[in-house]
């Protein structure tokens, strides 16, 4: 498993392009939609208060992150696969069960850091309040749970795509409906007709929901958010037992 | 003592195809043992069945005294593979690679990073170990899936075309590596194309058509399976073949004319028969031009893909 982890942190923490791409992306994201859509919305009122767009749209940037994770993990997974590159590791000492796990360690890692990053330019710059600890834990374990959740199904959907192109279709049909349809960019309490039901079931609005409360301080943290973000791990650490168990040796 | 490997009425089939149709064969302990045979024929299959890949239809495989069909796991660690395309990290440098391999063997780091620098300096990889992946030449990479493959000690080794795209100079140092290893008791599992190569490294080879294996013995014994020796004459002047039936009749020897004065001698060896056709000719016809050739598995591969396959093969 270590092995997996070191490759990870590599990739990395040591091509200067992969650096660049981990850090320079999410200030792009900041810059552009943080400056266009705070213009369009400058206030936002959450709870009985009113709070800066910008600072409305930090916690849905770091649920952003979060979700990312599907995209890369399904590529680099099914890069992995394409490249024989599992197939490889499979004839090693090392369990395929532990390129699992030393990959959702290793996406752990490189998303904390990343959100840890974006965490301190939000507070430097833009003058972002500082939560109580409990509700940093509260962040921490939130999006441990969205990281999992996202890992997983980037995982199994990169071991079953077989080609490129479907893999490009997966991405851009999952990343652009999921976040314009959740709560990310802007309030979505008056979404109209269907969407609303969309809104209501995709696990982004719930994890930014958690996650805005959180970070923002509004005491009254969505407890059926919670439940949901919760039942979907569930169903997605159960799939994934069940994929991994059904994932053989034989993988042709 | 046990052969290392044992292969016994292997049967696969994709869809309606049999691609293997109950091959056998066994392997001896520091035997380099090769699957020759056309595009196709069943060589890759085999060695995935062999390597626990691929589930077989029938049949059983014991690779180092483990039932591979049913506990494929077990012999995960234990071997080392060179497989035919390239399994290398694109985005890792070449030294990267290594690491990442040897962390995956769990070998202790120190010992690994000594191990690694022989290696890099045995297949000669030393000036590029700092190069991306991705930017190595198709020969370079190939080069550094075999120095891989020996990064950890094991009994037996499974190559698919280890050589394939490595230069002729490369190609003769691996050779001899290969060489070896063998003599240190590691047993080579070889499939190829490459008549040379299998003829260098094997101790028995096994023609393996339409997922049949037509033949299997030492390169020696195949080859004498051909027609032999090919002695090709060419006299100063022409000879018709009435001439040389009547110059040639006491002797009893095969011959063919050829275009240009030329005469091809038919035998299983350079024997007297042939020294006295040689020196007959040379008494009446004056010889301008000869060339022995001794019988290649190229003969015995294109026997056996006319009788197994058909004219095309040939």
């Amino acid at each position: 498993m270590w092995a997996i982890i070191w490759r990870e942190i590599r990739l990395h923490y040591t091509k200067i392009y992969w650096l660049i791409s981990n850090f320079a992306s999410p200030l792009f994201y900041l810059l552009f939609f943080g400056l266009l859509f705070s213009h369009a919305i400058p206030r936002v009122t959450l709870g009985n208060k009113n709070y800066q767009y910008l600072h409305f749209f930090i916690p849905g940037l770091i649920v952003m992150q979060s979700f990312f994770v599907l995209s890369y993990t399904l590529a680099l997974v099914n890069l992995d696969r394409r490249t024989r590159i599992i197939e490889m590791i499979q004839s090693t000492s090392t369990h395929f069960h532990e390129y699992f796990w030393g990959r959702i360690a290793g996406v752990q890692i490189l998303i904390f850091i990343k959100i840890l990053f974006l965490w301190f330019v939000a507070v430097i710059f833009l003058k972002f309040n500082t939560t109580p600890i409990i509700y940093l834990l509260l962040v921490g374990l939130t999006l441990f749970i969205s990281n999992f959740i996202w890992f997983n199904l980037g995982f199994i959907l990169g071991l079953l795509i077989k080609t490129e192109d479907i893999r490009d279709i997966v991405i851009q049909l999952s990343t652009l409906p999921l976040t314009f349809l959740s709560n990310i960019y802007y309030p979505v309490n008056n979404a109209p007709g269907f969407l609303k039901y969309i809104i209501v079931i995709n696990p982004l609005t719930h994890t930014t929901n958690l996650i805005r409360h959180a970070l923002l301080g509004i005491k009254t943290i969505s407890f059926s958010s919670a439940v949901i973000l919760f039942i979907y791990f569930l169903i997605i650490l159960c799939l994934t037992l069940f994929f991994l168990r059904k994932w053989p040796i034989h993988n042709e | 003592m046990s052969p290392i490997i044992e292969v016994e009425k292997l049967h696969k089939s994709y869809n309606d195809k049999e691609v293997l149709q109950g091959i056998n064969f066994t392997v001896e302990r520091a035997q380099c043992f090769c699957l020759l045979g056309p595009n196709g024929a069943g060589k890759t299959t085999t060695l995935k069945i062999l390597t626990g890949f691929l589930h077989a239809d029938l049949g059983q495989v014991t690779v180092l005294g483990i039932d591979v069909l049913k506990k494929p796991q077990w012999l995960k660690g234990k071997i080392n593979i060179i497989s035919q395309h390239p399994t290398l990290d694109p985005f890792l440098t070449v030294e990267e690679n290594l690491l990442f391999y040897g962390m995956l063997q769990k070998i202790r780091y120190n010992k690994l990073r000594e191990r690694i620098n022989e290696i890099l300096r045995i297949f000669e990889i030393e000036n590029i170990k700092d190069r991306i992946t991705f930017h190595c030449s198709g020969g370079e990479q190939q080069r550094l899936m075999v120095a891989r493959a020996f990064l950890k000690p094991s009994e037996a080794i499974f190559m698919d075309e280890p050589t394939s795209g490595i230069d002729i100079m490369m190609k003769n140092k691996l050779w001899t590596y290969f060489k070896e290893r063998k003599k240190t008791g590691m047993t080579i599992f070889l499939n190829t194309h490459d008549l040379n190569e299998a003829e260098i490294l094997s101790d028995r080879i096994a023609f393996i058509f339409n997922g049949k294996i037509v033949a299997i013995d030492t390169p020696a014994r195949l080859k004498k399976m051909t027609e032999g020796v090919r002695v090709r004459v060419t006299l100063e002047k022409p000879i018709n073949e009435d001439n040389m039936f009547n110059c040639l009749k006491s002797l009893n020897i095969a011959f063919i004319l050829n275009e240009n004065s030329g005469v091809e001698l038919i035998a299983k060896e350079i024997n007297e028969q042939v020294i006295s056709t040689i020196n007959l000719l040379a008494r009446n016809y004056k010889i301008k031009f000869l060339d022995i050739q001794q019988p290649s598995l190229n003969d015995v591969f294109n026997k056996l893909g006319v009788q197994n396959v058909g004219n095309n093969m040939a």
